[in-house]
């Protein structure tokens, strides 16, 4: 029995390749995505907890994120009754970003600020204890007793 | 009897009817020839872009990306005899410092053939990366909760190299066959 006709079969062998036509030209499809990543800075400094001399040094945690032409610094300054000083050991190993800080010597605590972090990127130091940078204020005085009156220290992280 | 010559008269009729139109037909070849096919397409929940970011979950903390998982792969394929069909993707620019991540999960339950393998978590690169393979003739169906799931996040990779801003990257994914 005669089903189809010549220019039906012809017609639909056309439709088929223009079909498949169409599918090659999509055989890729692409989309956009946006990232958005926006400038930050989050830090925390507390005393030691760990098992290592608790409580006699402090611990600086920090991430942050800059602009291309943005840096950060941390400043530090306190009053004391008594002359102290300020030491800061970066964290083992260091994290890439984290700018020149204060190293041998310590700085001097003063009551107007002083850079003790520099030229700080994006970075993030650690937020297990042992891997943060380390914050020991010590007494600026040879022989000075073991127990002094408190001493207020601010840190501030600026962004230029 | 009569009744009965009537009737088996008529139906000799019929059947002689039936043959003839029978041998009065035509035989005709015909030759179908049938293309491979690859169509695919992106269908995004909601949006037509898909926005990525990173959060902090504490100070020290690395930064973390939250996974996106509202795009989805369609794709309809025939394959020729004997092929297989990969799908590949690839980014138009890395982001310094992140690494914009892939996950395919597998094809959704809709739709027929052999939809392939898909591959383990990949970083998106600039060039082409495999992503589905052993594709035979198939169909996902189409739309938002058909086919592939597309599941991209952003993990650190160089924190120091990580610059704050808004950047577009075109992710294009290429079938091909062989």
């Amino acid at each position: 029995m005669r089903s189809f006709t010549p220019a039906f079969l012809a017609a639909c062998l056309l439709l088929l390749s223009a079909t498949a036509a169409q599918a090659q030209d999509a055989s890729w499809d692409s989309h956009l995505i946006l990232i958005r990543l926006d400038n930050m800075a989050s830090y925390r400094i507390e005393r030691s907890q760990g098992k290592n001399d608790p409580g006699k040094h402090y611990c600086l945690r920090i991430t942050s994120l800059v602009r291309p032409d943005e840096t950060r610094m941390i400043s530090v300054k306190g009053i004391s009754p008594v002359p102290v000083r300020i030491y800061i050991e970066p964290s083992n190993p260091e994290p890439a970003g984290l700018g020149p800080m204060i190293r041998e010597g310590g700085l001097a605590l003063k009551p107007s600020d002083q850079v003790c972090i520099a030229d700080l990127k994006s970075c993030f130091t650690s937020s297990e204890e042992k891997n943060t940078i380390i914050i020991r204020i010590l007494p600026d005085l040879p022989g000075a007793p073991a127990a002094f009156a408190f001493c207020q220290v601010i840190y501030t992280l600026f962004t230029n | 009897m009569p009744l009965i010559k009537v009737v088996t008269m008529t139906v000799l009729v019929f059947i002689s009817i039936g043959v003839t139109n029978a041998q009065t037909g035509q035989t005709e070849t015909l030759n179908a020839s049938i293309p491979e096919i690859a169509s695919l397409r992106i269908r995004i929940d909601g949006n037509s872009i898909i926005p990525l970011s990173v959060s902090v979950p504490g100070a020290g903390s690395p930064l973390t990306g939250a996974p996106n998982s509202s795009s989805w792969l369609g794709v309809t394929t025939v394959v020729g005899a004997g092929k297989k069909g990969t799908i590949s993707v690839r980014v138009s620019q890395m982001i310094p410092g992140l690494n914009l991540k892939l996950t395919v999960a597998p094809c959704t339950a809709f739709g027929d053939g052999i939809k392939g393998t898909v591959a383990s978590d990949r970083v998106l690169c600039l060039t082409d990366q495999p992503v589905i393979s052993d594709i035979g003739s198939m169909y996902t169906g189409g739309g938002v909760g058909y086919g592939y799931n597309l599941t991209y996040w952003l993990a650190e990779n160089g924190m120091d190299q990580i610059r704050g801003g808004a950047t577009s990257v075109v992710v294009t994914y290429t079938y091909s066959s062989n």
